[in-house]
């Protein structure tokens, strides 16, 4: 599956937030989207969910405009991965999963044994399967990104939506999240994923977009684009960047 | 792998809870039949009200069954409907609006009904005009609610929400004013009785009116029981899985307005139920709707209708219903909330 976004332009109340932005990305890409607040990261993504119908510029699938494809075909495209929040009524793990699937289950009807087999299916993929019957709401914050990955996985889109996923994870599971992210890239989706941790696009990314505010965006390798100068451009600080025999370290300075 | 630690409780158990909850409910309907100043006994029942349905010879005395069918068989059902309505509307209120103190008032469909029949009664309005402007005036008050919620800018579940608190005291400050220029000698007190809420005086007739539009509620929302869980996402997530929610949200806000204007309209104000009768069965079944509105509609019913042979078997006088249901419901609330390990 292709991703297409051409001169994309946004504005909200008179100011740019996006302006003239093109890219492409296809299936097995991870691409990380780095880029200080308000410079429009989130916003891209809902563009490109078709949240936000009045932006300037073309998004296509597969070389379809995606204004013209139905939300519920859509659904089967891109799906999106919200940033973990509390629920207000607990639900079972299994039954989270399910609900990523209604666009699939017709208005008067409930999941039966195939959409609870898939639901399984996509918990197993995740290496969550265990936690099926746990409240969701008890959860940690890694465990459920994973069920919400798990969501979206049986909801069977190829491209996955990640708006800073690992901001709310501890340190630990920011890494085993991104592995599992990496290793579903590597199945063949393309994962397209907002993050404050340029180290997180060094080391897992195939590719990295880089939105500066008002500036031109760039986009490319992430060994060839991550520099002290992008750095220093993107966020306002000096950082050094360390090779070492096991990758690169992204050093900030202490300001 | 399956984790040994379970939270929640599975398809199977829910099952049986619901199964088990319509077997209580079925008894304790046969068994009201018994309450009351005048004896029949509990083969009579069953062969009068099978006698309605399939020919018996009959073994009882007219008095035997003009006390089933005329009097008690109404009631029950009332209690029973009204229940149901009360706790299915609250469940999808609290579902809509992702909180835990939403009860079926909240739209303001309550305080517009208590406007309407006390305005009915000071219009010298029979019964039956009490109970259509009750549901009008109750109806009125929710599509206000909706009109200015869904004017205001930002949050729209929250101004939906307070539009529902303004709306209300309107209609609160409304009744209070029909009650200063009613006359204190009949009109007062009948406004305040009707205030109160009670099944008393139901007729099989007014029964099959307020079956309408509660049946079309129930059997709805029931059918969307599952479909309802969706509306606890955020709109972005659910139109991310390729849901409307906006027309399922309306489709059940509209649903559960229903439900409450036509209890209110027939039996006036019953408080609490709606509230409390969710939690418990949230406790007993978890909140997947899919399970928590078949076990709340049975639980409410059951819940009412025993509530309801109290009111009328305590004292010697009646006890109106609404008393009852605050007394039995806000002390229980309070201990549900103070031993709460789960988010209610």
């Amino acid at each position: 599956m292709k991703l297409q976004v051409e001169n994309l332009t946004y504005e909200y109340q008179d100011s740019p937030i996006l302006k003239n932005l093109s890219f492409e990305a296809e299936s097995g890409d991870f691409i990380c989207v780095i880029g200080p607040n308000g410079a429009g990261k989130s916003t891209l993504f809902r563009c490109i969910l078709n949240f936000l119908p009045d932006y300037g510029g073309t998004i296509r699938l597969d070389g379809r405009n995606i204004k013209e494809i139905g939300p519920r075909e859509l659904s089967s495209c891109i799906s999106y991965i919200p940033q973990i929040h509390r629920p207000t009524f607990g639900y079972s793990v299994l039954d989270t999963v399910l609900m990523g699937m209604a666009g699939r289950i017709a208005v008067f009807s409930k999941p039966g044994p195939s959409e609870i087999r898939e639901a399984e299916q996509a918990l197993d993929k995740m290496g969550v399967l265990r936690l099926e019957d746990r409240d969701f709401a008890r959860l940690s914050g890694g465990e459920q990104q994973l069920v919400l990955i798990a969501r979206a996985i049986a909801q069977k889109a190829q491209i996955l939506v990640m708006d800073e996923p690992t901001s709310a994870l501890d340190y630990g599971n920011q890494y085993r999240v991104l592995g599992q992210i990496r290793e579903l890239s590597e199945q063949g989706y393309l994962v397209l994923l907002s993050t404050h941790h340029p180290q997180h696009a060094l080391q897992y990314s195939t590719g990295v977009l880089a939105l500066n505010k008002g500036g031109p965006a760039l986009q490319g390798a992430p060994e060839e684009i991550l520099t002290p100068r992008l750095i220093r451009k993107l966020y306002g600080i000096e950082a050094e960047f360390l090779k070492t025999p096991s990758g690169t370290v992204i050093l900030p300075k202490r300001q | 792998m399956k984790n040994a630690k379970r939270e929640t409780i599975s398809n199977r158990q829910a099952h049986r809870i619901i199964a088990l909850l319509a077997g209580a409910l079925f008894v304790l309907f046969l068994l009201s039949f018994l309450l009351g100043r005048f004896d029949v006994p509990l083969r009579e029942v069953i062969r009068i009200l099978l006698s309605r349905i399939i020919p018996i010879r009959q073994t009882w005395t007219d008095r035997m069954a003009v006390a089933v069918i005329n009097i008690r068989l109404p009631r029950i059902l009332l209690a029973c409907l009204v229940g149901c309505c009360l706790t299915a509307a609250g469940i999808s209120y609290q579902t809509v609006f992702q909180n835990p103190m939403a009860a079926p008032d909240i739209l303001g469909a309550s305080s517009g009904a208590c406007f309407g029949a006390a305005l009915a009664i000071l219009l010298h309005a029979g019964r039956v005009g009490v109970t259509v402007s009750a549901f009008a005036f109750s109806m009125l008050s929710v599509f206000l609610v909706y009109l200015v919620g869904s004017r205001t800018r930002g949050n729209r579940i929250m101004s939906i929400l307070l539009a529902g608190v303004m709306i209300s005291s309107l209609f609160s400050a409304g009744t209070s004013y029909v009650k200063l220029v009613a006359d204190p000698t009949n009109q007062l007190p009948a406004i305040t009785y009707w205030l109160m809420g009670s099944l008393s005086g139901a007729t099989l007739n007014q029964v099959g009116y307020a079956l309408i539009p509660m049946a079309a509620g129930l059997i709805i929302l029931f059918l969307l029981r599952w479909r309802i869980n969706l509306l606890t996402l955020s709109g972005e997530e659910a139109k991310a899985i390729g849901v409307n929610t906006g027309r399922l949200r309306l489709c059940a806000i509209l649903c559960a307005t229903l439900l409450t204007a036509s209890s209110v309209a027939v039996s006036g104000m019953i408080g609490w139920v709606g509230l409390v009768i969710p939690h418990l069965c949230r406790k007993l079944v978890g909140s997947n709707c899919r399970f928590l509105l078949p076990a709340g509609m049975l639980f409410g019913a059951i819940f009412l209708l025993l509530v309801d042979n109290l009111s009328r078997n305590l004292l010697s006088v009646e006890i109106p219903i609404g008393i009852l249901t605050a007394f039995i419901g806000a002390p229980f609330f309070l201990f549900l909330m103070t031993r709460r390990e789960t988010p209610v």
